[in-house]
């Protein structure tokens, strides 16, 4: 495990000169970009001095007009910033995942597949839309390892029947091999009920379509998470006292909601983030520290899976 | 409809609501210790491979492993009763822990394949054991909640169920104990 001194270090040395380049293309953007919306809004008024009498009238023709200038700034925005943000993580954050452990391969447009994402089986719901970028695989301990950002999102209709896109489910997944062999599946999802309405809460939790709810004999897990399994026995195997507290301590380290399944051998664990984890902030320096060190913690804490759940372990008959 | 009719249909659906639920708590128990049961069968079925291979090298340890044949002996008797066997596998869980961890000493025992792959299968039984044992002590407090609380505890006076007792979790299993320091000298 790599310490964020030393990358400090492997920065200065490796990184930022490279960096400086990229920070120059940034700020070319950034000013084409403020151009581009001081012309658009010049453009707008023009418009909108021209169709003074029809759009006074029209509250509907100028809500087009206004939407439709800035939805041409938008796709310009869109524009300029993805090919700068591919850039970006062809020169940083490679760098960063090479730095965490340079066998690791790093991808930046592939993703968790949506058949390992239903394999999962963590989000059972109908999925409308699955998208996934920067892709991380390889081998730690001789464990085989990999994650990536994934959003999957459903289409809704509010009462008017306008659609709109909810998210099912937003962050990393990471899938490695687990250190027991087991044929079933186990799910441990993240549980509000419990802290707050305890022992009946397992009344209401009873009925899931991912099994028969298993009670765990440690507390604090209980409180922490809901378990489903279609095998009891099977369920506290996999989940020995050693596992549980290990992913307790896990949760408290990375502060975000966690999903794990155990299926087929195999673990899966989603972790809960907002928006976009590795996108260059178009308005922001990116020579910053800050930003960097925040990337490495989050592909360490990802790749240190394996060290912090031991699935490096290999004391029962799993080769 | 008549009330007293329907009052007497209520009465009897709700009985027959909780003796359902006893019998499920029950054969539940039933169903786990089953599990328990074929467990520790396969622990039965390893130890002497295992005495076979360490007996040779291990000359301090023969008095151990002559009690762990004994113990296998004992619980392969039939009829045995069902605490007197939870006693038969803590002990002999406590037995094959020690020899394991004496295996550390003898170094050609420790480069033997046929030990390593021995040592593996052992674990992994202890920890499905132990996972069963987790489920069964689970499914054992559920049942003895439902004979003991309100309004299933009636019905199961009745019913004459009476408490059953649950396995006593060794304090070393907890932990996992030396198991996992003897992998980690490696």
């Amino acid at each position: 495990m790599k310490k964020l001194s030393e990358l400090q270090n492997y920065f200065y040395e490796k990184i930022y000169p490279d960096l400086k380049y990229l920070e120059e293309k940034r700020l070319k953007i950034y000013a084409y970009l403020k151009k581009v919306a001081i012309i658009l809004f010049i453009i707008l008024i023009i418009i909108l001095f021209f169709l003074k009498n029809y759009v006074f009238n029209s509250i509907e023709l100028l809500a087009l007009i206004v939407i439709g200038i800035f939805g041409i700034f938008l796709f310009i925005y869109k524009i300029e910033v993805s090919g700068f943000s591919s850039i970006y993580k062809d020169q940083l954050i490679e760098k960063i995942v090479l730095f965490v452990d340079d066998k690791l391969i790093y991808e930046k447009d592939n993703h968790i597949s949506e058949y390992e994402y239903i394999k999962s089986s963590l989000f059972p719901q109908r999925i409308d839309r699955f998208s996934g970028d920067d892709f991380v695989s390889g081998k730690i301990d001789e464990v085989e390892i990999k994650f990536s950002e994934i959003h999957s999102e459903i289409k809704k209709k509010t009462n008017k029947g306008k659609t709109y896109w909810h998210t099912i489910f937003s962050g990393l997944m990471f899938v490695a091999d687990f250190n027991k062999n087991f044929n079933g599946k186990t799910v441990v999802l993240p549980d509000n009920n419990e802290k707050i309405f305890g022992s009946i809460s397992h009344f209401f939790q009873s009925f899931s379509s991912h099994g028969e709810l298993v009670k765990m004999d440690n507390t604090e897990f209980e409180n922490e998470f809901t378990i489903y399994s279609d095998d009891q026995i099977e369920a506290r195997y996999i989940l020995s006292h050693s596992l549980m507290n290990s992913i307790l301590e896990y949760k408290k380290l990375v502060g975000k909601n966690l999903y794990i399944s155990f299926i087929n051998s195999k673990i899966y664990i989603a972790i809960s983030y907002k928006g976009e984890l590795f996108e260059p902030k178009i308005y922001k320096k990116i020579t910053d520290f800050k930003e960097i060190s925040y990337y490495f913690k989050v592909i360490s804490m990802t790749v240190d899976i394996v060290k912090y759940l031991n699935l490096d372990r290999r004391i029962w008959s799993k080769k | 409809m008549n009330p007293f009719l329907i009052s007497i249909i209520i009465i009897f659906a709700v009985i027959a609501l909780l003796y359902n639920f006893l019998i499920s708590k029950k054969n539940q128990v039933k169903n786990i210790y089953a599990s328990v049961d074929t467990l520790l069968k396969k622990r039965f079925d390893l130890i002497p491979s295992l005495v076979a291979t360490v007996q040779e090298a291990m000359k301090h340890e023969k008095s151990t492993l002559e009690e762990i044949t004994a113990l296998r002996s004992q619980a392969m008797k039939n009829g045995i009763s069902s605490d007197k066997m939870a006693g038969i596998d803590s002990k002999l869980s406590s037995l094959l822990g020690s020899i394991m961890v004496a295996v550390e000493d003898y170094p050609e025992l420790k480069a033997n394949d046929n030990t390593l792959n021995l040592q593996h299968s052992l674990n992994e039984i202890e920890e499905q054991l132990s996972a069963a044992r987790r489920a069964y002590n689970q499914v054992v407090t559920d049942y003895n909640n439902a004979i003991e609380m309100f309004p299933t505890n009636i019905l199961a006076g009745y019913m004459k169920f009476s408490r059953k007792q649950v396995f006593q979790v060794n304090k070393n299993e907890k932990k996992n104990p030396n198991i996992k320091e003897l992998f980690s000298k490696r």
